[in-house]
Parts: C-alpha cells; sequence; structure tokens
C-alpha cells in the first residue's frame, strides 16, 4: 500500500482503533455501564432509540448549522470591522473578548426568558459561542498585513478599500477556514447546551430528559457527571446548593445530574 | 525631481517624541540616480516615508515634481528587503498588482489584459525570468522573488522609483548581478531612483550622488558625485578610483557613528 492510501485511510484507522481501545479496555477491567459504557452497549441503545434519537439530532443538527450561519455571517463582517482600523480593533478587542468570557450557559435562561423554550435559545447559543473565534481569526489576518507591502501599495494611490481588496482578504481567507473548523465544533456544544437547559426536541434535550427518567446506558455523558458528582464531590452546573444557592437564589431549575438534587425534587413532588 | 528643505520628523516614542531627522536638506534631480547611506537607525527608511508622503514630516517641505507633498504620491514605485510578494498571485499577477492600483491602467485592466501580460513578459525577460511568470513566489529562489519584487515596482513605468536596501538579503554574486540589471534598466529608461543602502560599493557603483547621512537625528552630512562613465562595467569597483571614494565614505560613517 502506497502512502497516499495510508493517508487516506488514516482518520478511518484512527477512529476504529479509539473505539477498539475502548471497548477492550472496558471489557478487560469490567467497567460497569454506569462508569463508562463500552461502545457496543451504546450501539446497543442506538439501535434501540434510533426513532427518537434520529428525531432528536436532526433538530439539533438544523438548529446548530443555523447558529453556525448566523456566525459565519456575523463573524466576517465584523471581522472585517475590526481588521479594518486599529482604532476600532483596539476599542472593541476588550469589550468582546469581555463578553466571550460570560459562561454561555449563563446566557441560555436569558434567551429563554426572551425567547421561550424552544429552537432560537439553542440557535442563538450556537450562534454566540461560535462566532468568536472567527472574528478573531478574520480580523488578526487582516491586521497582520505585511507594512511594506501596504506601503508599496498605498505610494502606488491605494485606497484602504484597495488594500483590503487585493492583500487584507486574500490574506485573511486561510485563517478564516481555518477558524471555521473550531466555530462548528464550538456551534454544536452551543446548541446541546442550551437544550440541555430548555428545550422540547434535540440531542441535549434528549440527554437531559433521559437522565430524568434513570435507567438508559445510552445517556453515558450524564451518567459520568452523575458519578463524578457524586464519588469524588465535584460541583454540578446549575446545581442548587451550597455557594450556588447563596449566590443565585432564584436559579430556576435544580440539578439534573446529580442524583441528590434529583431525588431531592421526587421527594417534594410526592 | 525631489527636494527637501529643512525637514524634521518627530515620532511619538515610549518615553517621549523621538526625532527621526533633523533638517534634511537634499535634493535629487529627474533621471538621476541617488543613494544614501548611513548608519543603521539613521532615519533612511524614514526619508523614503516623506519622500513618496507616507508620513508627514514635523517640519519643513516635501516636494516632488514641484508641488509640495500633502499625501501618498500615487505614482511611485518601491521595492523592499524582502520582496513581499502574493503567495497566492503568480508572479505574473503579482507583477499585474501595480497596474490594478494605478491610473490610468487600473480603469482599462480588464479590457487591456493581454498586453500588459506582454509587457510582464517582456520585462521578466529583461530581469532574467523569461518563463518563470506562471510560478508562485515560493517556488523562486530569494533573488529570483527580488527579481520579480523589482519588476512590480516597475511596471507601471514610474517616473520615481524608491528602493530600501533591496539587495540586502542576497549572496554577493546574485547581488552584483541585480546591479547590473538595475543600471541596465535604469539606462534605458531613465527614471529617478532613491536607493537607500547599507553597501557603501552598491551605492558607488550605480548612483550619480552619494548622500551620507549621520546618526539619529539623521542628518545629509555630505554629498558626494560620482562621475564615472557610463554605461558602467563591474571591472570599475576594482578601479583606484573607486575604492577611494568607498574608502572615504567608510571613514566618514565610521566617524559619525562614533561621534
Amino acid at each position: 500500500m502506497n502512502s497516499s492510501k495510508i493517508e487516506s485511510l488514516a482518520p478511518w484507522i484512527f477512529v476504529i482503533a479509539l473505539f477498539v481501545i475502548w471497548e477492550l479496555v472496558c471489557k478487560l477491567f469490567g467497567v460497569s455501564t454506569i462508569t463508562l459504557p463500552a461502545p457496543s452497549d451504546i450501539w446497543a441503545a442506538i439501535l434501540r432509540y434510533w426513532a427518537p434519537l434520529l428525531r432528536n439530532s436532526f433538530v439539533t443538527l438544523w438548529t446548530t448549522l443555523a447558529g453556525f450561519a448566523l456566525a459565519v455571517a456575523f463573524g466576517l463582517f465584523l471581522g472585517l470591522v475590526v481588521g479594518w482600523s486599529r482604532t476600532i480593533y483596539r476599542g472593541l478587542y476588550p469589550v468582546m473578548i469581555g463578553f466571550n468570557s460570560i459562561p454561555k450557559v449563563a446566557v441560555v435562561p436569558i434567551l429563554v426568558l426572551w425567547f421561550g423554550i424552544g429552537e432560537i435559545p439553542a440557535i442563538l447559543t450556537a450562534f454566540l459561542i461560535s462566532f468568536f473565534p472567527i472574528v478573531v481569526n478574520v480580523a488578526t489576518g487582516l491586521a497582520t498585513i505585511e507594512p511594506e507591502l501596504e506601503d508599496v501599495l498605498r505610494a502606488l494611490g491605494a485606497s484602504k478599500l484597495d488594500v483590503m481588496r487585493k492583500v487584507g482578504i486574500p490574506r485573511a481567507m486561510p485563517y478564516f477556514f481555518g477558524s471555521l473548523k473550531v466555530a462548528i465544533t464550538l456551534a454544536f456544544v452551543g446548541t446541546v447546551v442550551s437544550e440541555t437547559i430548555a428545550a422540547n426536541a434535540g440531542i441535549g434535550f434528549r440527554r437531559s430528559d433521559r437522565a430524568r427518567r434513570r435507567g438508559h446506558p445510552h445517556v453515558c455523558g450524564d451518567r459520568l457527571a452523575r458519578t463524578a458528582h457524586d464519588r469524588l464531590g465535584l460541583p454540578c452546573p446549575g446545581q442548587r446548593g451550597g455557594l450556588s444557592r447563596r449566590c443565585v437564589p432564584a436559579f430556576p431549575s435544580p440539578c439534573r445530574a446529580c442524583r441528590k438534587g434529583w431525588r431531592g425534587r421526587m421527594e417534594r413532588q410526592r | 525631481m525631489i527636494s527637501l528643505k529643512d525637514v524634521s520628523l518627530a515620532y511619538a516614542g515610549r518615553t517621549g517624541p523621538v526625532l527621526a531627522l533633523e533638517g534634511t536638506t537634499i535634493s535629487v534631480g529627474r533621471g538621476e540616480f541617488a543613494a544614501v547611506v548611513g548608519p543603521s537607525g539613521c532615519g533612511k527608511s524614514t526619508l523614503m516615508k516623506l519622500v513618496t508622503g507616507l508620513v508627514k514630516p514635523t517640519t519643513g517641505v516635501v516636494a516632488v515634481d514641484g508641488a509640495p507633498v500633502t499625501g501618498p504620491v500615487k505614482m511611485a514605485g518601491m521595492a523592499f528587503q524582502n520582496a513581499n510578494l502574493l503567495p497566492w498571485r503568480t508572479v505574473t499577477d503579482n507583477i499585474l498588482l501595480p497596474l490594478e492600483i494605478v491610473e490610468p491602467y487600473r480603469g482599462k485592466f480588464r479590457s487591456h489584459r493581454a498586453e500588459y501580460v506582454a509587457k510582464v513578459e517582456d520585462l521578466l525577460a529583461t530581469v532574467g525570468l523569461k518563463g518563470f511568470g506562471d510560478r508562485f513566489p515560493w517556488e523562486l529562489s530569494g533573488g529570483m522573488q527580488q527579481r520579480a519584487s523589482l519588476c512590480r515596482s516597475l511596471i507601471h513605468e514610474p517616473a520615481l522609483l524608491m528602493l530600501d536596501e533591496p539587495f540586502a538579503a542576497l549572496d554577493a554574486f546574485t547581488r552584483e548581478e541585480l546591479w547590473c540589471v538595475l543600471r541596465d534598466v535604469w539606462q534605458r529608461l531613465k527614471f529617478t531612483v532613491v536607493l537607500v543602502t547599507h553597501d557603501l560599493r552598491e551605492a558607488v557603483f550605480l548612483a550619480d550622488t552619494v548622500h551620507v547621512m549621520s546618526a539619529r537625528p539623521g542628518r545629509i552630512i555630505e554629498t558626494r558625485d560620482v562621475s564615472f562613465t557610463r554605461p558602467r562595467d563591474l571591472e570599475v569597483c576594482y578601479d583606484k578610483a573607486f575604492t577611494d571614494i568607498v574608502h572615504g565614505l567608510r571613514n566618514q560613517i565610521a566617524q559619525v557613528r562614533k561621534g
């Protein structure tokens, strides 16, 4: 087999290897499905629940893509604006970094308050979380034009727009496409986070909904969080207890992953 | 063609204003080949930016073609130590770039493209890059990139060519070869050249007049005419008269560096 063929097969080989190792570790060390389900268990669950999973996946897919599309359009626009002038660059950067360091989980309840439960908060969360790398990359591409090259063009009478069109924008394109790879994964995270908190459909909703009803091995991530929480005493995001109860008294929902919180709520309901 | 009268330039540094140029007076005639030499950091590059109108003088007057310079001169060709070619454009497209910007070429660029490409090929042949038009810059050696950069600065037939140490990053043989290329192109087209350089032999070999600058803040402390007959051959570099001039300049710069 020649090297280019190996190179094109490499993604498959690595993915398959990952799953094989995962399966082997689970089986060899007798890891329980609660701690970490083996790929075969997950596959079985996918087969069993394929209809709702597919339905919810579709919702997540289109909300992710919608949020991503918004992020690309807005990110490209803002990146061009920010990269255009040093004044805007310096003025807007701290604002954007400040905004981007707000945990998006905290924004979701506000979005729900504004737009109600459904797809719109998910789209907006996906957008909010994924536009930032696009802006930064496009702006960096524009702001790092070689000063000498800019001098060459300006001595010819080129306007700022000329410099951008001939040099800046083509130069920023590799940065832009690089940032898309980061942005699409972030958009997915954003959608799922939003759906986990408040939605009627989607992967995140399915995950938290199943977790609420307990006992299904395919909500593996949720299990992981719960186990970590119980065994190691790690804090759970959104948990109403300790510090968060004192600091965020009006936080609307109790922790879904926390067994005690969950039990407590069930008991209160009884 | 170019005249600077008592020009100073200060810019805001970290610890207050820094004086880059002070009371510089210089004049370069039409079609003249002028070289500016001096210790590093003496404001030679600042001088280039002043002449092309990229920066405004703090005091004094810069005039090009009899008119005071208030903004970018819109016609000067420039080349630097780095070739600065655009990696996503072929050599031909890189050299065409000025024609996409400068009037009157800009307005008729699309309709006259074939004619301009022919012009690029002529120019490439002059600098010894015949047949390399379809290559990308990263496929060329440093010397070849510099040749292409020279073509880019000449394609719009500028009346003024500004060169900021264009051959500094090349090996000695390539450098001497490009001196001859520049010499021949200049002899043919007779534009005005300002060449900023560290290399005294380069300055004396190519230029009609050599201006010596002092250390920062930069001033012109001496202007020396070089009157070897043209066209000059590389052999002239080994003449006694040539080495005497270079030696004299060398001593002068050593003095300003100390002082």
